[in-house]
């Protein structure tokens, strides 16, 4: 019988069957793990973090990358206190959603409300070294705004009722025509006759008189004479010399003719400063409230640009003393905070109507008729019901009262005058639609996020983590020191004014306004002009200010009249003359041109002290 | 075919719920990320992240299911829930990331070790579909994968019993061309195509001896090809299970590596 392969099972075997360990490749595995863990919990303790690390941090980043505790908090992830740190080193909150959000609505109380976005959300780190920081998901925009770009709504300037006055005389209309007329210039080639490229040829550069006005305006060196002026109303060169004022105008002599106790102007140049001092002058005694607010608004911005200056230093670099000195002040400053919260918050009392009708008991006992008057109709005013809000009108007003008001106690008692300018400063920071209290809390919660941003710094200073690059800091210190710097120049050209020397009378007002109107008519000719101002220049300037747009790259694609069709016929500065969104979807869309949000808008506002 | 019936899932309605499941993680990520921007540190992002690291710590409890089938009754329902919440976690992995890839050395190291564990935790389902029905249909022999040695060995001794006392020309045959062959179990990757892979031509040349012996040793001839038979089909034994006891080497200890990393993310997440 042959052997056959059996099928099923062989036979059984004499060998015995040893089973498996049990779980042999779950330890193994488990073994694996622990191995792993020990390795990685090693590298770590020695400083080589970037295998646990998500992923490289930018190139800009690079040194951070062994040092998680700088930017990271434990158990905060990247907290936005630590990006600030080098980021918004003057704690200016520009980098917040609320700056974003006031950015886009202009609306303080929105802004207060708006919801925290935490600046590693947008920002992704860890992405690599070449990643780009800036490169925001166009999913973050529209979370809250519309998805697509025909949605666009149209631009807010041509939304608004109302335009902004431009601060200009200029009929578009009239200077085309004498371009066409006088030089042939026709299409692009008449507006690029003002409207000049920029050296990188992206945009046009600011207009300037003596470069595009001048050659018509003032071809004759002058702009006009000043007909003659009582000297009292406008004060000859060596009266102003005599209040100590320097200038090389106060010593071209031929320009000006006196006589008879009056002197006149026979050669005007373009922001003459004769003119403008004797402006400025005739405001403070026609319209001392609003020398006074200007000042104070000065004064309160000086402040706070030398706030920020102080601020903009880098905490780690500060001592630790320093440092406790600084959130002591900040802690100071929080208290006083909340004793005036607490105090807006308490019910009114007859005290402050009592102290306002003293004051107007002592100016009325000084002679002060006119103090004493303001005084008593500010006591006769009930203190308002509720906790509503001043609209807009209303509280220029109030405003306007209070700064008459103020301008009286200083007058009255000069020794006031410290608190006086602190409550002008105060007034001035209100903004309409917004109560005091409101402003309080918004205060309030900056200098609260100050003291933790102090506190986090002292933190990092005991784990000996070292301070910023100051390169990062010096483009935001260089840009305060310029707008102090202007604004320094303007307190300095308001200083030079010297006071009135007592309340005009009507007559006296009259008269002064009416020589302040015959000074300012040469200007009116292309600034409009009130009684005693003169409005200050806006025109052609970025309208469309929520966006960034470069005229050069789309005058590569159609004419100025393309998107300006109106500007021909224009007859007022104040004209927009262009289509809006409408012009820009001609090339912007799902297919052209890019329409991603970034393209035309920064969610950051961008440094403006 | 055999494939086919091997992709078929064993149970239609888990195989339905889990894509169910899965296309579902898929949608919602759509959904929200078209909604918000997505991030793996919050909302969706962070709970798929959460729900994927949940998922794979009961994956490792898998060893649980022996002796006494805890929590879920039986074995096979633990491997049912092995393979179907592991694939959804691995889709659940890459919801939590976004679908992008990784940026750094733990990020692609989760995301390959994911992706490693449940694609061999994959292919060993079907391995093991797909090689026992292959053993069934194509081999007489069924033993057992630790007893295959032995086995092997009584297939050599009785071989060298009916060898004994023959020929010269069929012990030298014997000696050089089949013991070589028959001592021990010769694996070869062939049988994970073909079960009888080159049977033909390792039984050809006991043909053409058979005709080279006088006719009383050929049923000699045909009981040594018989032999030669067994063993071929022990070592397409000893091949396939072989395979499907240590597909596991490349599954389970990848899989504990990816616990250790996942402790490492946890911590790191936070903790930062």
């Amino acid at each position: 019988m042959p052997r056959g392969v059996r099928w099923g099972t062989p036979e059984r075997t004499e060998h015995y069957l040893r089973p498996r360990r049990p779980h042999l490749l779950l330890k193994v595995a488990l073994g694996a793990g622990v191995v792993a863990l020990l390795a990685l919990g090693l590298l770590a303790l020695l400083g080589r973090r970037r295998a646990v690390t998500p992923g490289h941090l930018i190139s800009a980043h690079a040194l951070l990358e062994a040092r998680c505790e700088e930017c990271h908090a434990p158990g905060q992830g990247a907290a936005d206190v630590r990006c600030q740190r080098c980021h918004d080193a003057a704690g200016g909150g520009r980098l917040t959603m609320a700056a974003h959000v006031l950015f886009g609505s202009g609306d303080p109380r929105k802004a207060a409300a708006s919801a925290t976005a935490p600046c590693a959300g947008c920002h992704v780190e860890h992405r690599g070294r070449g990643a780009r920081l800036s490169a925001v998901s166009e999913s973050q925009c529209v979370s809250c705004h519309f998805r697509r770009f025909a949605a666009h709504p149209e631009f807010a300037l041509l939304r608004a009722t109302a335009t902004e006055a431009p601060g200009l005389v200029f009929p578009h209309k009239r200077h085309l025509e004498a371009l066409q007329k006088e030089k042939g210039l026709k299409g692009d080639a008449a507006c690029g006759e003002c409207h000049e490229r920029d050296a990188a040829g992206r945009d046009f550069m600011a207009l300037d008189f003596e470069r595009h006005c001048a050659s018509c305006h003032a071809a004759s060196g002058s702009l006009g004479t000043v007909v003659p002026l009582p000297e009292e109303d406008a004060l000859p060169p060596s009266a102003i010399q005599a209040l100590g004022v320097e200038g090389a105008w106060l010593t071209r002599t031929a320009e000006y003719e006196l006589g008879r106790g009056r002197v006149a102007k026979t050669a005007l140049h373009h922001r003459d400063e004769w003119v403008l001092f004797n402006l400025r002058r005739l405001r403070r005694q026609i319209a001392p409230e609003g020398y006074g607010a200007e000042r104070a608004a000065l004064l309160a911005r000086l402040g706070s640009l030398e706030r920020r200056l102080v601020l903009s230093a880098p905490l780690a670099g500060l001592s630790a003393e320093a440092l406790d000195a600084r959130r002591q002040a900040i802690g100071a400053e929080l208290r006083s905070i909340d004793a005036r919260l607490a105090a807006i918050q308490a019910p009114a009392t007859a005290g402050a109507a009592t102290r306002v009708a003293e004051a107007a008991a002592a100016a009325a006992a000084t002679g002060d008729a006119t103090a004493a008057a303001d005084l008593g109709r500010a006591a006769a005013v009930p203190p308002p019901a509720g906790e509503d809000p001043l609209r807009a009108e209303e509280l220029a007003g109030r405003r306007q009262e209070l700064l008459t008001l103020l301008e009286a106690i200083e007058t009255t008692d000069p020794a006031l005058a410290g608190r006086a300018e602190d409550l002008r400063r105060r007034l001035l920071a209100l903004r309409a639609g917004e109560a005091s209290a409101a402003l309080l809390q918004r205060v309030r919660q900056q200098r609260a996020t100050e003291a933790l941003r102090v506190e986090d710094e002292q933190k990092l200073r005991a784990q000996g983590l070292p301070p910023p690059p100051e390169a990062l800091l010096a483009g935001e210190q260089a840009a305060v020191r310029r707008a102090l710097a202007e604004t320094q120049a303007r307190l300095q050209e308001l200083s030079l004014v010297p006071a009135p020397e007592g309340a005009l009378d009507g007559d006296a007002r009259a008269r002064k306004t009416e020589s302040a109107e015959a000074l300012a008519a040469p200007c009116a000719k292309c600034h409009p002009a009130g009684r005693v101002d003169v409005a200050p220049v806006k025109a052609a300037r970025h309208v469309l200010v929520r966006s960034t747009f470069m005229h050069g790259p789309h005058l590569m694609q159609a004419d100025c009249a393309h998107c300006h069709p109106a500007v021909a016929g224009s007859t007022s500065a104040a004209d927009l003359n262009f289509t809006g969104v409408a012009s820009c979807r001609e090339c912007h869309g799902a297919i052209g041109a890019s329409q991603d949000c970034l393209s035309c808008h920064a969610y950051h506002p961008h440094e403006s002290p | 075919m055999r494939l086919g019936r091997a992709l078929r899932p064993k149970e239609p309605r888990h195989f339905l719920v889990a894509t169910a499941a899965g296309a579902l993680v898929v949608l919602t990520f759509v959904v929200a990320s078209w909604l918000r921007p997505w991030s793996p540190k919050r909302g969706l992002g962070l709970f798929f992240g959460i729900a994927a690291a949940l998922a794979f710590v009961l994956e490792m409890a898998y060893p649980l299911r022996r002796p006494k089938g805890r929590f879920f009754g039986t074995a096979k329902a633990w491997l049912q829930i092995h393979v179907y919440v592991g694939s959804v976690a691995f889709v659940g992995v890459l919801a939590h990331a976004g679908f992008r890839w990784p940026g750094g050395a733990m990020g692609w190291g989760l995301l390959l070790l994911s992706a490693w564990v449940c694609g061999s935790g994959l292919v060993g389902v079907l391995l093991q579909k797909w090689l026992p029905a292959a053993l069934a249909e194509g081999l007489r022999v069924e033993a057992l994968y630790e007893r295959i040695p032995s086995l092997v060995d009584g297939l050599t001794r009785e071989a060298d019993a009916l060898m004994a006392d023959t020929s010269e020309a069929l012990e030298r045959f014997y000696a050089d061309e089949v013991r070589p062959r028959l001592s021990r179990p010769t694996p070869s990757w062939t049988y994970l195509l073909d079960v009888r892979a080159d049977r033909e031509r390792s039984l050809g040349p006991f043909e053409r001896m058979a005709r080279f012996v006088e006719p009383e040793e050929q049923a000699r001839v045909a009981d040594l090809m018989s032999l030669f038979t067994e063993k071929l089909e022990l070592d397409a034994h000893y091949t396939v299970q072989g395979l499907l006891r240590r597909w596991l080497i490349v599954h389970v200890p990848p899989a504990g590596l990816l616990m250790a990393l996942l402790v490492v993310h946890v911590v790191t997440w936070m903790r930062y």
